[in-house]
């Protein structure tokens, strides 16, 4: 098994935002919809996820040479549902207000594709420690953009951000009139767009550039 | 190393084993949890019927549950008669009327033309709450309620004065409508508004009016912009639940007294 020299550091940064699991791989955008409306939810959902990356790619790493070739994706989703089950069960015992808010969100960390795509592209290849820090600096790179996009949605979507009021609300006897569309779930979108043109359009941060589909000749 | 890991018998030991190690895992955690769990779930019941009692408490500061303990007692009334049993081999503090509505015991089937709330059957007994100021006058009877919103079920606690009257307070307690919109239903601000209003006024029962309740209306309470058909689904809820197929019966009684 040959593998190239890790280096932790890039391991644990370049997921924040160079190849950022979200907007630069694409993956785990529903969820990224979903819980967004507020802060508290994005909270408890970032820390969640990165628990479950982490501790999935600690353990599919540590199990990688026993697993056979032929059942892995089944023996990586086992450890995934586990410990997704487990951060269920911890969120109903600890914070029951908001497991009733994130409701099926948290039962669906399963299928996250950055959880999966993790153990896949990652721990399978390496080592325990590097496959925790690389689960660490997904799950971050994860919570990033949740926290970026709760931050605008919650602050002009309902004026509060953690709960706390930002902008009063007119209906409250402040001044502000919230935008509607960004307590709804396509807001999400049009932000994480937003956020893809910006990374993709600084040089210092586009890494993954693929090389032009068409070439736009003039004659 | 890899034919011997890609053996057929080598493959069902190790899923076997990775299996055990997780179902010991998860079951263990579940296990332990599940004391902390059913108490928040307690807690969260108690704090949602304290809330809409009108009593006074410190969300931040107080005990609930000794609070709950020395202030609220739970009944079971008997929806057909509007009478209180007190009789019953069911613990009303711990009634689910939701699923005990599909039992063959306590079914009762709402006719169609009666169904505004869209729920088809309810339980024959249900749970109410006695709340006690301190001196020991009643302050409120807390009625829970369910019925269809825009997307989901609404969970509600209403409750009313003593004479039956006059609403004391409403509070949703779990519903799955869109943060913001619909969900600005459990909005203390705007639950706020329905106190004092009148239960019920010339046959009509409490609605949601669209946009801004007209002035001086002691039935309607003001619409939430973006959420009409939530409101909607809250005024078919208080329809149904106010009606002499439900709550009714008992709160005629209560004024009568």
């Amino acid at each position: 098994m040959a593998q190239e020299k890790l280096n932790l550091k890039e391991v644990l940064l370049n997921p924040l935002i160079s190849i950022n699991p979200i907007i630069v791989q694409v993956l785990g955008i529903c969820s990224a919809l979903a819980v967004t409306s507020n802060m508290k939810t994005a909270m408890v959902m970032s820390i969640s996820v990165t628990a479950v990356i982490a501790f999935a790619n600690l353990t599919v790493s540590s199990i990688r040479n026993v697993i056979p070739g032929s059942v892995r994706f089944i023996a990586e989703l086992t450890v995934i549902a586990s410990l997704v089950i487990v951060v269920d069960q911890l969120l109903k015992a600890f914070n029951y207000q908001l497991d009733k808010q994130l409701s099926v969100y948290v039962g669906l960390i399963i299928t996250n594709c950055i959880v999966m795509g993790r153990s896949e592209a990652f721990a399978l290849k390496y080592p325990p420690l590097p496959s925790l820090i690389d689960g660490i600096g997904n799950g971050l790179g994860y919570s990033i953009i949740l926290l970026s996009v709760g931050t605008v949605r919650e602050i002009f979507g309902s004026g509060t951000w953690f709960g706390l009021t930002v902008l009063p609300l007119a209906k409250d006897g402040g001044w502000y009139v919230p935008n509607g569309l960004l307590v709804l779930p396509p807001s999400g979108f049009f932000l994480i767009g937003l956020f893809i043109w910006w990374v993709r359009s600084t040089k210092r941060y586009a890494k993954q550039v693929e090389p032009a589909q068409f070439v736009v000749t003039r004659e | 190393m890899a034919s011997n890991k890609e053996s057929v018998g080598k493959t069902f030991l190790v899923v076997f084993v990775l299996c055990l190690v997780c179902s010991i895992f998860v079951a263990g955690t579940t296990v332990a949890l599940r004391d902390i769990q059913e108490q928040e779930k307690l807690r969260d019941k108690q704090n949602n019927i304290i809330l809409v009692s009108g009593l006074d408490f410190n969300q931040e500061t107080g005990d609930s549950v000794q609070f709950y303990k020395e202030r609220i007692t739970a009944q079971m009334l008997d929806l057909d008669t509007g009478m209180i049993v007190s009789s019953t081999k069911e613990d009303p503090e711990d009634f689910d009327y939701v699923s005990k509505s599909k039992t063959k015991e306590y079914k009762h089937v709402i006719e169609k033309e009666n169904d505004a709330a869209g729920i088809r059957f309810r339980s024959k007994l249900m749970p109410i709450y006695v709340a006690k100021d301190p001196s020991g006058k009643i302050k409120s009877y807390i009625l829970p309620f369910y019925g269809q919103g825009l997307w989901s079920t609404l969970y509600g606690l209403l409750a009313v004065t003593p004479d039956g009257k006059n609403v004391e307070g409403i509070n949703f307690y779990e519903h799955g409508e869109t943060p913001g919109l619909g969900g600005e239903i459990s909005n203390p601000v705007w639950t706020a508004k329905w106190k004092g209003k009148l239960v019920m006024q010339d046959g009509k029962t409490i609605s949601v009016y669209k946009g801004p309740a007209p002035q001086g209306s002691m039935i309607e309470v003001d619409g939430l912009s973006g959420a009409t058909l939530t409101g909607k689904g809250v005024t078919n809820c208080m329809k149904y639940w106010l009606s002499d197929d439900a709550y009714g019966k008992f709160l005629k009684q209560l004024g009568s007294k």
